[in-house]
């Protein structure tokens, strides 16, 4: 509970930083790659910008898509389960799906998929959320055909309760505190994935800041500037500690069924 | 267990599906890869001219199919570059190879001796090891590699800041090139094969026969090692397989920051160039590999834990 606590506060100090220093960074060149100083609290990176600017908008870019990924997967992920128990839904074709996604690394996946539509963060975000929707599918399904083995559910169904209202009562609930930890996870790999991606390239278009590109542009001058490697790379380090304080606390949401 | 019909029938379907859409991201994304190849101001003609050389003017549905009879024939063409896609592929297996391998040695040994060492509860060892893997799960893979060439290479110069030795040009040399990508990933995977192994050991250890040992006298190292691990070797054989196929192909962020010529690196090559059928021929041996390392991990899962054998 205390984790969870410091782990949301983090989450929470990391947007408002992002959010109140946010920017795209004027274009200086007579300014590149100065040291941090009272002006530039985070140095210049080596167009001039300021780094302070572009890390806390990539600290937000971060935060944009692993909320897409985490929320995506997650209503998805159950939907498409709650989908299979429905008579005609093309549950095998559901199933193909999942073990097609899961065959690849994810990051695979997402290189060539972001590459579709245009570079965009929409796009990246889908990528990245593809592997983790076949991942809470599959736990989803797997839980809910348990539950709906469950006596109490034939005692409903016999009292004449809808098949709606069987879902929405009796097996969404027990499914949402596995899905929502699965979706914090899948909010740590989201933002690992793009950093990742936007490090060899492929990540984020250009202009919009991402910790992922930063840290790839710092790579040529790491020795003469190593800020230009520090800031970014402990934001992105303190982003994946939230989550991960966050997705510790939540990892045993019930340890008397742990064994199902 | 499925029959292995009908595994292979699945692993079949899914590398249909992956390739297929792997090759229709690249080919409805803006552009293909003559933009990458041919210089920037190369004429329309010169355009024209390669994109009809490549098959680039023929509809979607042809060239997937073109492409598809091409990699089950065992003939898989040539890249956007010219280069003959079998020999890029078989050229750059060794170095993922190599990496896969000790990555996989390097996590086993530190996963299992870190997971050891902090078994006992409200230690300061356990706290440690516990934040470590919280630290090396929370950040990118490259972060870690960024830090260990910092550290072993620019501060202490012990290992090579970048390039790929093949086995040919000496066993060491060849080692030394590729143990920081590969210690890079298993730093990160070890952190997840410790907290997992160390959690099933211990909830051997409360097991009845475990007290049964202890009960004959047997010291809690001995218990620990032997009688609490046993039971847990099976989850070990599925973790390690997890492993092994998330470094193949996985490991593209370590190889291109590393400049090894491996399979990671081509997958990188191969969506910057959106270039579909090498990124469809990849993507389909990556699935059949990961699928046939799933398959030997549940084989080898089975065969240690004969209560699975029905």
């Amino acid at each position: 509970m205390r984790r969870r606590v410091a782990g949301l506060a983090m989450m929470i100090l990391l947007l408002v930083f992002s959010v109140s220093f946010g920017g795209l960074g004027v274009v200086d060149t007579s300014l590149r790659l100065t040291p941090p100083s009272g002006t530039m609290p985070f140095g210049t990176d080596t167009l001039g910008r300021s780094l302070l600017e572009r890390v806390a908008a990539g600290t937000g870019t971060s935060l944009f898509i692993g909320g897409i990924v985490a929320i995506a997967s997650f209503a998805l992920g159950i939907l498409l389960a709650l989908c299979c128990f429905i008579p005609g839904f093309p549950r095998r074709v559901a199933f193909i799906f999942a073990d097609a996604v899961k065959a690849v690394p994810s990051i695979v996946l997402a290189l060539f998929s972001a590459s579709l539509s245009g570079p965009g963060i929409l796009s990246l975000a889908v990528s990245l959320s593809l592997a983790h929707i076949a991942d809470i599918f599959r736990t989803s399904y797997s839980r809910a055909s348990a539950i709906m083995k469950e006596p109490y559910i034939d005692a409903a169904r016999c009292a004449g309760v809808g098949r709606m209202r069987i879902f929405i009562t009796h097996v969404l609930p027990p499914l949402l505190p596995y899905a929502a930890m699965q979706s914090v996870s899948s909010f740590l790999s989201a933002v690992i994935g793009e950093a990742t991606l936007s490090f060899l390239g492929c990540g984020v278009p250009v202009p919009i800041p991402s910790l992922g590109s930063i840290l790839s542009e710092a790579r040529s001058v790491i020795l003469s500037s190593p800020w230009m490697m520090f800031f970014p790379a402990s934001f992105l380090l303190l982003l994946g500690i939230a989550i991960n304080l966050i997705a510790f606390s939540l990892s045993d949401p019930d340890p008397a069924s742990e064994r199902t | 267990m499925d029959s292995i019909w009908k595994r292979l029938l699945r692993l079949l379907l899914t590398m249909l599906i992956v390739s297929l859409a792997v090759f229709s991201f690249i080919s409805f994304s803006s552009g293909d890869s003559s933009s990458s190849v041919l210089s920037e101001d190369a004429s329309e003609e010169a355009v024209e001219a390669y994109r009809k050389a490549m098959g680039l003017d023929e509809p979607f549905a042809v060239r997937y199919l073109s492409f598809l009879s091409s990699f089950f024939s065992g003939n898989w063409g040539v890249a956007s570059d010219g280069q003959d896609i079998s020999f890029l592929v078989l050229s750059r297996i060794p170095a993922t190879l190599s990496i896969t391998i000790l990555a996989l040695l390097m996590s086993l040994a530190i996963a299992l001796s870190l997971a050891f060492l902090s078994l006992r509860r409200h230690t300061i060892g356990r706290a440690l090891t516990t934040a470590w893997a919280a630290v090396m799960m929370s950040s990118p893979v490259f972060l870690i590699a960024i830090a260990l060439v910092l550290l072993l290479s620019f501060q202490l110069d012990l290992f090579p800041v970048a390039g790929y030795v093949p086995l040919s040009g000496g066993f060491v040399r060849s080692i030394r090139s590729v143990f920081l990508p590969s210690l890079s990933l298993a730093l990160l995977h070890s952190s997840l094969i410790m907290l997992m192994m160390r959690a099933a050991v211990e909830s051997n250890l409360s097991a009845s026969y475990s007290m049964v040992a202890r009960a004959f006298g047997k010291g809690f190292s001995r218990i620990a090692a032997i009688d609490a691990s046993k039971p847990a070797l099976p989850l070990l054989a599925i973790l390690s397989g997890q492993s092994a196929a998330a470094f193949i192909g996985g490991s593209a962020a370590v190889e291109t920051l590393f400049a090894i010529p491996g399979i990671g690196s081509l997958l990188v090559t191969a969506a910057l160039r959106r270039d579909a059928a090498l990124a469809g021929t990849l993507v389909m041996l990556i699935a059949l590999s990961v699928s046939c390392i799933s398959m030997a991990a549940e084989a080898v899962s089975a065969l240690l834990d004969p209560r699975r054998e029905r």
